[in-house]
């Protein structure tokens, strides 16, 4: 029995994993800090647990845990920092996550802006040509898309969804 | 019986079976593709859900759920890729059977057994429920934070291969809870001047990240490639039903109770139902030489437990508000959104609604089978439909979910936070369900540690001196004995797996 088993069934191929020295320094560090800060939070008056008491056990817990990662990851010896799989080295493939990452980003800056409708066609429109479906296709789906979004948000749930610079629809 | 008719009344409305139907065929879809997990179903259909009346709501959820778990058996019996991890434990028999020309016998296993499953982890939840309600009434602040405290040690000690990283994520999850105002001094906590995380971290947004934007991303690493591979046609489902039921009650029964306990135990879900239960199948079986070679009898049993569990799961959520699974954690959610805020008031002064919810469970379970029907004949169309169309729609779907979830691009930013997060997460193998109990948990565990604390003025002998708050603590500190003597006893496992891996 092993319930960690099947999500690696699914995704074998794909790989971009910390040494255990990385993930063990990084959880440090931010034990420290956590316990830092909660040290620095307002007590409640007459009392010796308040709000600081909860976040300085979680920042223990998280040294621990990191010491033992320290521990194994300083014992395997020099592994690299971090290990990327070929498919994740691929300059195409790396550019394509920075894409999807950059079109939900323009998404939080530009929707006030622009609004809706016009923002879900681009970012369903490039994420389409991203993975390769053919353009046709994928303008007709992209429109489709958004239009059905505002729909049912929009119209049937009573969303905001920002309007920008595109008229409201008759729906 | 006033209440029952009440909750027939609440149920028997067209907006709720129409609801529960069009649930039900998105959780089938969704189930039915590989790599579209039954949270992420439950993820994706929260943000509808702030907009329906509460027994709908609920109703939604629950009949979407029920149906992934079981639509994930059909890509794993046809292509041999489970569509849902609680589907993988039995996916090489199911699979085998389809290569030797009987895919019916094992999908019509499926359907069969994950409705009878269903069915028998309702049961236990209807009568189960209201009488530890009964009893968790008594309940103070200590035996919350046990039970809060045992549901995060299961979560973390049932799903990870490496218990520091359970633990680490379980501390992500629990730092998330602490942010905001929301704390016993009632002051800003790790808030960083931000007045919108003042409220604290939206957890709707939080679960499209890690279990929906996480897929996307890794589609797109993977270059939006699948499944190629056609499908074969699949038979009459219905014909080896009573010969199974007669020869495979037992296995049957066992799995139904396997699947419930493990569903009500806090922090266990359905994909560890189904692990335990096949491996306990073949251990009584009379032939576990068979397990694994398109044999029909681990599916029985794994595959009523695993749907069995869900059903189960919801015991402690509804009773406690301690989630059993990463679904329910998103369910008591949804509870507090719409006013049922899950304890054991919720069925002194609602009951009603609560026996909607139960009736819900009975209907979706029944549902299933002509559904699951349908999906199987159809499973030749929804195994076509590639990544690379879906998951571009999937990623608009979560961007206006997470606005919706407070009407502010707020949302879609910690939607974008936790999605790479939840992505490197997996790719490192730290489990997300410690992460996720432990966001819901946190603020349930925090209270009642504070409280006790201050009720007491810092004598810890207070947490154990109420007879069933030392109860659950003699529980609690068995579970930690168990866990510490299996790892005395094989120490070495973890660490040659973890060497093993990067081939």
């Amino acid at each position: 029995m092993n319930p960690g088993l099947p999500d690696k069934i699914i995704n074998q191929v794909l790989s971009m994993r910390f040494s255990d020295t990385m993930l063990g320094t990084v959880f440090l560090l931010a034990g420290i800090s956590l316990a830092w800060y909660s040290f620095n939070l307002p007590a409640i008056p007459g009392q010796n647990y308040g709000a600081a008491t909860f976040p300085l056990l979680i920042a223990m817990g998280l040294i621990g845990c990191s010491a033992r990662l320290l521990y194994t990851g300083i014992r395997q010896g020099s592994e690299p920092w971090v290990f990327l799989s070929d498919q994740v080295r691929s300059p195409r493939k790396l550019a394509g996550v920075a894409a999807t990452l950059l079109l939900v980003l323009s998404y939080i800056v530009f929707v006030q802006v622009i609004g809706f409708i016009p923002t879900a066609i681009i970012i369903t429109l490039a994420m389409f040509l991203i993975l390769k479906v053919r353009p046709v296709k994928a303008v007709i789906l992209a429109v489709l898309a958004a239009i059905l979004c505002d729909f049912i948000f929009r119209t049937m749930l009573l969303v905001p969804l920002p309007f920008g610079i595109v008229p409201r629809l008759p729906w | 019986m006033d209440v029952i008719l009440q909750a027939f009344a609440l149920v028997a409305t067209g907006n709720v079976i129409v609801t529960i139907i069009a649930a039900s065929m998105f959780g089938l879809f969704v189930g039915a593709v590989p790599g579209l997990t039954a949270t992420m179903a439950t993820a994706l259909l929260v943000p509808l859900t702030f907009f329906m009346e509460p027994v709908a709501a609920v109703g939604a959820i629950v009949a979407c759920s029920a149906m992934a778990i079981f639509a994930g058996d059909i890509p794993g019996a046809l292509l041999r890729i489970p569509g849902t991890p609680a589907s993988a434990a039995y996916v090489e028999d199911t699979y085998k059977l389809t290569q030797k020309g009987q895919a019916e016998l094992g999908l019509g296993a499926c359907v069969l057994f994950s409705a009878l499953g269903g069915l028998f982890g309702t049961i236990v939840l209807i009568f189960a429920a209201p009488s530890l309600a009964e009893f968790a009434v008594k309940f103070s602040s200590p035996e919350y934070f046990w039970i809060a405290l045992l549901g995060l040690t299961c979560a973390v000690f049932m799903g990870a291969s490496s218990p520091a990283k359970g633990l680490l994520s379980l501390f992500i999850g629990l730092t998330i809870a602490s942010v905001g105002l929301n704390n016993p001094a009632g002051v800003p906590r790790l808030t960083f001047g931000s007045t919108e995380m003042m409220a604290g971290i939206d957890f709707i947004p939080v679960m499209i990240g890690i279990f929906a934007i996480s897929e996307v991303l890794r589609t797109v690493l993977s270059g939006g490639e699948g499944w190629q591979q056609a499908p074969e046609a699949v038979g009459n489902i219905f014909r080896d039903w009573g010969g199974m039921l007669r020869t495979y009650w037992k296995q049957l029964l066992r799995g139904n109770i396997t699947g419930t306990a493990v569903g009500i135990l806090p922090g266990a879900g359905s994909d560890v139902a189904a692990y335990v239960s096949y491996a306990i199948s073949r251990r009584f079986s009379k032939t576990p030489e068979k397990y694994g070679t398109g044999h029909v009898e681990g599916v029985v049993e794994a595959g009523a437990a695993n749907n069995a569990s869900l059903s189960s799961a919801w015991v402690p959520a509804l009773v406690f508000g301690i989630p059993g699974d990463t679904m329910t954690a998103i369910v008591i959610g949804v509870l507090y959104v719409k006013g049922m805020n899950p304890g054991p008031t919720l069925f002194i002064f609602n009951p009603q609604t609560i026996y909607a919810v139960f009736l819900i469970f009975i209907l979706a379970n029944l549902i299933m089978i002509p559904l699951g029907w349908a999906l199987i004949k159809f499973s030749k169309n929804i195994l076509r439909v590639s990544k690379a169309v879906l998951m571009p729609l999937i990623l608009i779907f979560c961007i206006v979910g997470a606005f919706a979830s407070n009407n502010a691009v707020y949302g879609v930013t910690i939607m974008l936070i936790f999605g790479v997060v939840g992505y490197l997460m997996e790719e490192n193998d730290f489990p997300i369900a410690p992460c996720v109990l432990g966001i819901v948990i946190g603020p349930i565990l925090e209270k009642n540690l504070i409280t006790t604390l201050i009720k007491s003025q810092g004598n810890l002998l207070d947490f154990i001196n109420r007879p069933i708050a030392f109860a659950i603590f003699a529980i609690f500190c068995l579970l930690w004995l168990s866990i510490i003597v299996s790892w005395i006893r094989a120490p070495r496992r973890t660490d040659e797996m973890l060497r093993a891996e990067p081939d």
